[in-house]
This record gives structure tokens, sequence and C-alpha cells, in this order.
């Protein structure tokens, strides 16, 4: 019960800080990823896909999209084989890069089959705004005090 | 938090599926107005949070921006107040001489020895009996002399000079009661005697009954005047009062020049 008041406690506020800064556009993504590489694809992608359908509903996103693609991530996370270490810095930037990117990917090919707008070109460019993946670690190390502050303890349960 | 731990891929699949049928439904426009009140609920407070936050760190700023325009605004009335003074001085330096610029060209055609001289008292209760001048004897000034004076670009007779000190001098002026000229009215040269009221207006004495003076008709200084040079303008008739029993008329004259209007006048 409490974890459940945690996930939607943070759902709200990080959608929350999504409106305020461009810095936190990839806040939702990276706690998804962080959720995945800590407590597992289970509840790395449960939190993709409500995290998604909430960033959907509360953006002007087509809702629906980020479900889709942060489950996806969220799973994704979870499954990486153990011997990854998900404390050491430039792993955590390296699966946020790629994250970043097979978001871009997969939200191009579903607009594309889904409303015919998106932009294939998409699949190819990543704007400037990837580069803030190389602030992952720093969200990472917020969102274990978060956690520390509600349990005590992060125990990786991939 | 009861997730199906050993069946992510189920779990997942699920999801997908579920995405795609908000995705496939195109439930985003049916949910649309439901979006936008969520939106409107979460973004206003954020709007005015940022909005008090924005209006607190511009408040240094905003303070001083308000002092400098509260300062700017003190100059620019003390300016503009300048300005208003010097505006009103140099019109009223315009007047002036444009005034004497008029003066000058009478003095030319009147007289080389006529003198200028500048009004320095109008008693209130004197204004139909005399006037102080700034000129005295050391001006070459003498009791009796005549006095002119021009009004709305018309020159006529103002008076003549009583006491003379040293550096100021009296007119008394032509309505005094007790100024008397011989005069001439110019459209029969009829001759009468022209007397002050102690009024704005004159009197002309002295005409005999059977003379055709009309009203408007102009009356210059008589030829027998002993002070005035003969044709100087006093007035005009604005009317004339008949006697049943005396062969003479009187006419009510009209100054030409409001001696009380004037600033400078010459002398003679």
């Amino acid at each position: 019960m409490k974890k459940i008041l945690f996930y939607i406690t943070s759902v709200i506020i990080i959608i929350f800080f999504g409106f305020s800064l461009p810095v936190f556009s990839f806040f939702p993504l990276f706690f998804v990823i962080f959720v995945g590489l800590y407590k597992g694809s289970t509840a790395g992608c449960t939190v993709g896909f409500f995290l998604g359908l909430f960033n959907g509903i509360f953006s002007t996103a087509m809702m629906g999209i980020d479900g889709f693609t942060y489950s996806i991530v969220g799973y994704l996370a979870g499954i990486l084989p153990d011997r990854i270490d998900e404390n050491n810095i430039l792993i955590q930037i390296a699966i946020s890069l790629i994250s970043v990117i097979l978001v871009g990917i997969m939200t191009s090919i579903i607009e594309i089959l889904f409303i015919s707008t998106g932009n294939p070109l998409r699949l190819l460019h990543f704007d400037k705004s990837v580069l803030l993946t190389i602030l992952s670690p720093a969200m990472f190390f917020v969102f274990k005090k978060w956690w520390k502050m509600w349990f005590g303890k992060l125990i990786t349960e991939r | 938090m009861s997730f199906h731990k050993k069946k992510p891929a189920i779990l997942l699949s699920f999801y997908l599926v579920a995405s795609i049928i908000i995705l496939g439904f195109d439930i985003d426009t049916k949910v649309k107005s439901i979006k936008d009140f969520l939106l409107y609920v979460i973004v206003s407070p954020y709007s005015k949070m940022n909005f008090v936050a924005s209006s607190v760190k511009n408040f240094g700023s905003n303070t001083r921006e308000l002092i400098n325009a509260h300062q700017n605004l003190l100059e620019l009335k003390k300016e503009n107040q300048q300005l208003s003074y010097n505006l009103a001085r140099l019109k009223t330096l315009e007047t002036e001489n444009n005034r004497l610029r008029e003066l000058l060209g009478y003095k030319r055609k009147i007289s080389r020895k006529a003198v200028l001289a500048h009004i320095i008292a109008k008693p209130p209760q004197q204004y139909y009996k005399s006037m102080i001048i700034d000129k005295g004897m050391s001006s070459g000034m003498a009791a009796g002399s005549p006095v002119f004076g021009i009004y709305n670009g018309k020159f006529g007779i103002v008076g003549s000079l009583t006491d003379v000190g040293e550096n100021i001098s009296t007119i008394i002026v032509l309505t005094n009661r007790f100024s008397n000229i011989p005069a001439r009215v110019v459209s029969n040269n009829v001759d009468g005697l022209v007397v002050g009221s102690n009024s704005s207006e004159l009197e002309m004495l002295w005409l005999p009954s059977d003379a055709d003076i009309k009203i408007g008709d102009e009356v210059v200084s008589s030829p027998v005047s002993e002070i005035f040079p003969a044709g100087a303008p006093i007035g005009l008739i604005i009317a004339v009062e008949e006697s049943s029993y005396l062969p003479f008329k009187t006419a009510k004259i009209k100054p030409t020049i409001p001696a009380f209007q004037l600033s400078e006048v010459f002398v003679e």
C-alpha cells in the first residue's frame, strides 16, 4: 500500500515538474528507467504505462503514445542482466541515452501509423535535448534519496 | 504493490494492447474536454505560482524602475514648468517687441523730437483721470506738453503733462473732467470744445445746432489749439444731443485711444 502511495505521489510530482522547465522534460522517462533498473520489469512497465498515460492526459501529447513507449522502456530496463551495475554513472547515462533514442523512434513510428503526422526524419534526428541525458545520474541520485526517504533503504530487485 | 512478478511479459503485453486501444479508438479526442479541464486545473495554479515567483524575482528591478520613473517624472515636471515660464516670457517679449516696433514706426512719422515714455503707474481710481510716466525734466519734459498714444494701430491724443518732476511726470488724460481741447469735426469742419467726464466717454460742447453732425464722424484737434497740433485724432462721435432751448448741441465721443490700456506714450 505504501508503495502504491509512493508511486502515485511520485507520478504527480514528476508530471508537475514536467510543466516547469525543459530540463525536466525527461524526468518521467528517467523515473521509469530508475524503477525498471532497481525494482524490476514488472514495476518498470507498470509505472511506465501509468506515468505515460497521465503524461498524455496532462500534456498536449496524444494519449497512449507515452504509455506504450514508457512501458516498453520500463520493461527493458527491468530485464537488463544482473552484471550491469545500475549504480555506475556511465551505465546510467548510456541506458538513458538509449532509452531516449528508443522512445523517439517508437513515437515516430506510432505517429506515422496512427495519426499520419509523424516525421520520418525524427528517426535519424535528435535535437540537443538528448544532451540532457548526462543529467540522468543526478536525477537517479534524487530518485534514490526520494525512495530512501519513504522506505529507508533501496534494494535492487531486478 | 501486487504486480505479477513472475509474468512481466504478459503484463507488458496487456499495457501495450491497452495503449493501442487508446490510440486506435482515438480516445484522445473523446476525452479532450476532460483533458482540457485537467490541464486547466494543473496549469492554472502553476501559472499563477510562476507569475508570483517571477513577480517576486523582479520585485527589486521593478522597484528600482518605479523610483527612476518617479524621479524622471519630477524632473520632467520641473522642466515643463521652466519651459512654460520661458514660453510665457517669450510671448510677453514678442508682444512687447511688436508694440515697440509699431511705436518706433509712428515715432518716425510724427516727430523727431517725440520722446517715448513708459507708463509706470495707473491707479485704479484714476483710470479716467491721470497716469504717471517714467520721464521728467531730465528727459526734456515740460508741463503742458501734448501726449500721444497708439492703440490697435491707431494714433491719437492721450492727454497732456501736468506735474513734471525730475524723472517722472503726470499725464492728465482727455477723459479727466478738467481736460478740455479745442476740436473739430472732420466731416464738416465744425469746431467745438472736447471735455472729459471722468468716464470712458468725452463730450464735445458748443456745436452749432444747425451743424450736420452724424454718428461716426471723426473728431480731431482744432488748429486753434495751443497745445496739440491740428488734426490729431481724438475720437469718433457716438451720440448727438440737441437742446430745444439752446442754439448749441452736444456730442458724445468715444476716444480713439483708451488711455488706461496703454503701456507707452509719446511726449512731444
